[in-house]
């Protein structure tokens, strides 16, 4: 942290010292947070991790606006989001997009093949959704956000939220129970 | 979020979902980022003093610009004419008709009081002419350049195609005869 807060510059040495140390504060908070946004729509290491850092050097830019922590993550959110997509569109490599598997415990051969092959399922079913309901799956399913964390995410109400997750699922399951039986 | 829907969902949807968005960015993340605002370009203490200058600057730029182009144009100056006075009326003599002397005298129109003041009452000023300023300015100071000397007989002359002898016939006082008013007879006045 002072690394970070000596590394700002300029001559209001109290109030950039004190800007970085809140700022540290919020990239210790939200940094995995924009990785995983980040993540969910590129599902590549690397990449994630480019978008997360330049959504993060956004954020830092206009951080004298951001300094609330919930104004911070729903506009770190929705940045990273829009970056991501970006990113995407224009990204070649997304045919290699990583398959998902964190089974560092041992498993077998065909355990993994299973599990490769649902999560495959999964997000081919999610990339499917419309924009709205994809964002809401995706971070209710970061770090078990629930509605209320969800809807101070997206800055929308949590009706509005419990909507779109409801009908995100129900999306889900006739993409899945379509996919299932035709694949 | 794991929670059982009518939906057809797996019953491990949540987890499988859970599981798939866990990934941990590499260790080296967070110190990349902390490079990288390093080397965000150096935040000048000026900069929002200066902002706000210009910003003021811009606002008083087009505030001033706005006041002149919607200042309503000034109108012309109405000319001021002299106060409009009526003349006192003379009342003419009237002398009798010789025709109307086996006439009983009648009583004259019913006048309002006001009006027959205005009417019989004698003058006791000088009629107002009106007279633009400009030509009034000139008379007098034409009648000051005659007080004081300054304008003799001859140089008058020489500006005017006519001698000043011509004029000062003109200004000779003018009389009129008064107007006999003949009261009309009982029976009428025939008409030819």
């Amino acid at each position: 942290m002072n690394d970070l807060a000596s590394g700002f510059p300029g001559t209001l040495v109290s109030e950039d010292a004190g800007l970085a140390r809140e700022f540290e504060t919020r990239l210790r908070d939200s940094g995995t947070l924009a990785f995983r946004v980040a993540y969910s729509v590129l599902r590549h290491r690397e990449d994630a991790e480019d978008v997360a850092q330049e959504s993060i050097a956004k954020a830092y830019r206009c951080f004298a606006q951001l300094r609330d922590r919930e104004r911070f993550r729903a506009w770190l959110v929705r940045t990273t989001w829009r970056m991501a997509l970006d990113r995407r569109r224009g990204d070649r490599r997304r045919a290699d997009r990583e398959q998902v598997s964190n089974a560092q415990e041992a498993v077998s051969t065909e355990e993994v093949a299973a599990e490769r092959e649902r999560a495959t399922l999964l997000w081919t079913a999610i990339d499917s959704l419309p924009e709205k309901l994809r964002l809401a799956i995706v971070l209710s399913g970061i770090d078990g956000h629930d509605t209320r964390e969800v809807a101070a995410l997206l800055r929308i109400p949590e009706g509005t939220v419990r909507s779109r997750l409801f009908l995100a699922r129900k999306a889900l399951a006739e993409k899945l129970q379509w996919l299932a039986t035709h694949r | 979020m794991a929670r059982n829907t009518p939906l057809d969902l797996p019953d491990d949807f949540d987890e499988l979902l859970r599981r798939a968005l866990a990934a941990e960015p590499s260790p080296e993340f967070l110190p990349r980022v902390r490079e990288r605002i390093s080397a965000e370009p150096q935040r000048s203490p000026w900069r929002w003093p200066l902002f706000s200058a210009a910003s003021l600057t811009i606002a008083c730029v087009c505030v001033i610009s706005l006041n002149l182009l919607t200042r309503p144009v000034a109108a012309p100056p109405v000319p001021s004419a002299p106060a409009v006075r009526i003349a006192p009326h003379i009342a003419p003599a009237v002398r009798q008709d010789p025709r109307a002397l086996d006439v009983p005298a009648r009583a004259p129109f019913p006048v309002t009081a006001g009006l027959r003041d205005a009417v019989v009452k004698p003058a006791q000023e000088q009629p107002v002419v009106l007279v633009d300023e400009r030509q009034r300015l000139a008379f007098r100071t034409l009648a000051r350049m005659l007080g004081d000397g300054k304008l003799t007989d001859k140089a008058f002359a020489q500006t005017t195609p006519h001698s000043l002898d011509a004029i000062r016939e003109q200004i000779v006082p003018v009389g009129v005869a008064p107007v006999t008013v003949s009261p009309i007879a009982v029976d009428g006045v025939l008409q030819k």
